[in-house]
């Protein structure tokens, strides 16, 4: 396996490390703000990281797709140079 | 591994921090400070891609700004190898001066020569630097960048700040470096040229019919007399011969009488000086004719009529107001004359035999009976052969009065040297690497470059 195979194969792993992460996260938060826990402080933690991983999600959704764009937007902008002028 | 293996694993990389950015911000832990991190690698991911996409910009980039500079590679490396002929002519010239001195009461000047010396190889030692900087740049460059991307590209940013300078150096570099003749010109101190007009004077010795004397023993005098040459000479088997050129001490303005030593005998030439005024000079000896292993040695008045040299006969008719008294013949020890004929009549030489130099030479008096003022037809019959090189130790011209003004004037030297060819290259370098520093800030690297 070379070292191109070895970081797809951990970026796949990391990525779904961090969907289950994500839903944990989420379920956590929800299970903290709703808890019948009178404290605001512990409340409005669960608030963020409900925040946190909707956020998360958001942009591992779109990764493929900022890559997609970087990659489309680089290759439209990208025109061969003009020659340099001579003296 | 090319280029763009280089960049599909950079890519990976970026990918990588962009999904571990994520992974943090879905961890469920509810510090902010840790958090920021998630956010940090995402932008980290994105901002490696927007520069591995734009590689070919960067690569472009260098390229479209030489060819608005006007200036080039080649040019830089012809002006690179035009200095280490400079530094290699200025390191030889003192190491004859060096040589030079030794010998002569001035010896003790040999101490900050010397010192010249040191500088002048740590001249070459930097401009060994400059031709390995610029060499790794001119055929890396694109490497350079690519691996700087990479390094970019690694999580959580192990390698940003290198890579972003190497990205940084691969564009500053390679436009800055074929600068460096021009920014070195515009603080050359104008003294430096006045070494290339160093004093070198080629001579040719030839023979009364200007066929080319070998070896010939040059022998300067002072113009104002004395007995000791002030330098001795050997010209090269073309009769050739060259004074000055880092070899001698010469004053700026001079005027040296010459002699030549041939075959056991002393010449004067024509002209009989050398001076500072020209650049070539051909010194003919009036009373020599030579041929191969051969020479017919005249009073100086005497003119030549008639001559013909081939197959081993030499024949000349000489015209003299005078008895042909002093006419000698003379021969290296291993050329055979078979015949000599003065006036269509055998002549029987007897031959001396002396040694000068290390060569054996054999000469005969040619006295004829009866003849007084007129015409001599003298032929010679001989196997010819070639002349040797005299045994005699060089004594190059060291004109002891020019030695503190020549020291002076190599010191200024020195001192322009040491400014031109160490510290404005080692300036430029610095200026180099600090404006890469600069530009590897703008791709988002902290790399601090701490020249003190």
């Amino acid at each position: 396996m070379g070292i191109a195979e070895f970081i797809q194969g951990l970026t796949v792993q990391v990525m779904s490390i961090a969907w289950l992460l994500f839903l944990i996260t989420w379920v956590i938060g929800w299970a903290i703000k709703g808890s019948p826990i009178p404290i605001h402080r512990v409340k409005r933690t669960g608030q963020s990281l409900v925040e946190d991983a909707v956020l998360a999600a958001f942009w591992m959704a779109l990764g493929s797709s900022i890559f997609a764009l970087i990659s489309y937007i680089t290759s439209s902008i990208y025109q061969p140079m003009p020659p340099p002028p001579q003296p | 591994m090319t280029n763009a293996d280089v960049l599909l694993l950079a890519m990976d990389l970026a990918i990588l921090t962009y999904v571990i950015g994520v992974l943090i911000m879905a961890l469920p832990i509810p510090y902010t400070g840790f958090k920021r991190w998630g956010v940090r690698l995402i932008a980290d991911g994105i901002s490696a891609a927007v520069l591995i996409s734009i590689f070919s910009i960067i690569i472009t980039l260098g390229d479209l700004l030489l060819g608005n500079l006007n200036v080039s590679w080649p040019s830089f490396h012809s002006w690179l190898a035009a200095r280490t002929a400079v530094l290699v002519a200025v390191f030889t010239a003192l190491t004859y001066l060096t040589s030079a001195l030794k010998a002569t009461p001035y010896a003790f000047i040999t101490s900050p020569i010397n010192i010249a010396l040191t500088y002048v190889s740590l001249a070459l030692s930097s401009l060994k630097v400059i031709y390995f900087l610029s060499s790794l740049v001119s055929n890396l460059r694109n490497e350079l960048a690519a691996l700087g991307i990479l390094l970019y590209s690694i999580p959580f940013r192990v390698g940003r700040s290198v890579g972003a300078f190497l990205i940084a150096a691969s564009i500053v570099m390679y436009v800055g470096f074929p600068l460096m003749p021009a920014f070195i010109a515009q603080f050359q101190p104008s003294n430096l040229e006045q070494f290339r007009g160093v004093i070198r004077i080629q001579g040719k010795v030839v023979d009364f019919l200007y066929h080319r004397v070998p070896y010939p023993l040059m022998y300067f005098y002072s113009a104002e007399g004395g007995e000791e040459p002030l330098g001795v000479i050997i010209g090269d088997r073309n009769g050739t011969f060259t004074i000055g050129g880092g070899k001698d001490i010469l004053p700026r303005e001079f005027k040296f009488m010459t002699e030549v030593g041939f075959m056991g005998y002393y010449f004067s030439t024509e002209p009989s000086y050398i001076s500072s005024n020209e650049s070539t000079v051909v010194l003919r000896v009036p009373s020599l004719i030579y041929s191969p292993g051969l020479a017919l040695l005249k009073p100086r008045d005497v003119r030549v009529e008639d001559y013909i040299e081939c197959n081993g006969v030499l024949s000349v008719v000489l015209i003299g107001d005078e008895d042909f008294n002093d006419l000698v013949l003379a021969r290296l020890a291993n050329t055979t004359v078979t015949e000599v004929t003065v006036n269509d009549e055998v002549f029987s030489c007897s031959w001396n035999h002396f040694e000068w130099n290390g060569i054996d030479i054999e000469i005969c008096e040619i006295k004829p009976n009866d003849v007084g003022a007129g015409k001599l037809n003298v032929t010679v019959k001989y196997i010819p052969t070639g002349y040797v090189k005299p045994a005699v130790d060089e004594h190059r011209i060291t004109y002891i009065e020019s030695v503190s003004e020549l020291l002076l004037t190599y010191i200024s030297l020195g001192i322009a040297y040491v400014y031109t060819f160490i510290f404005l290259p080692g300036v430029y370098v610095t200026f180099l690497v600090t404006m890469s520093a600069a530009l590897a800030r703008v791709f988002g690297g902290r790399a601090r470059i701490r020249l003190i």
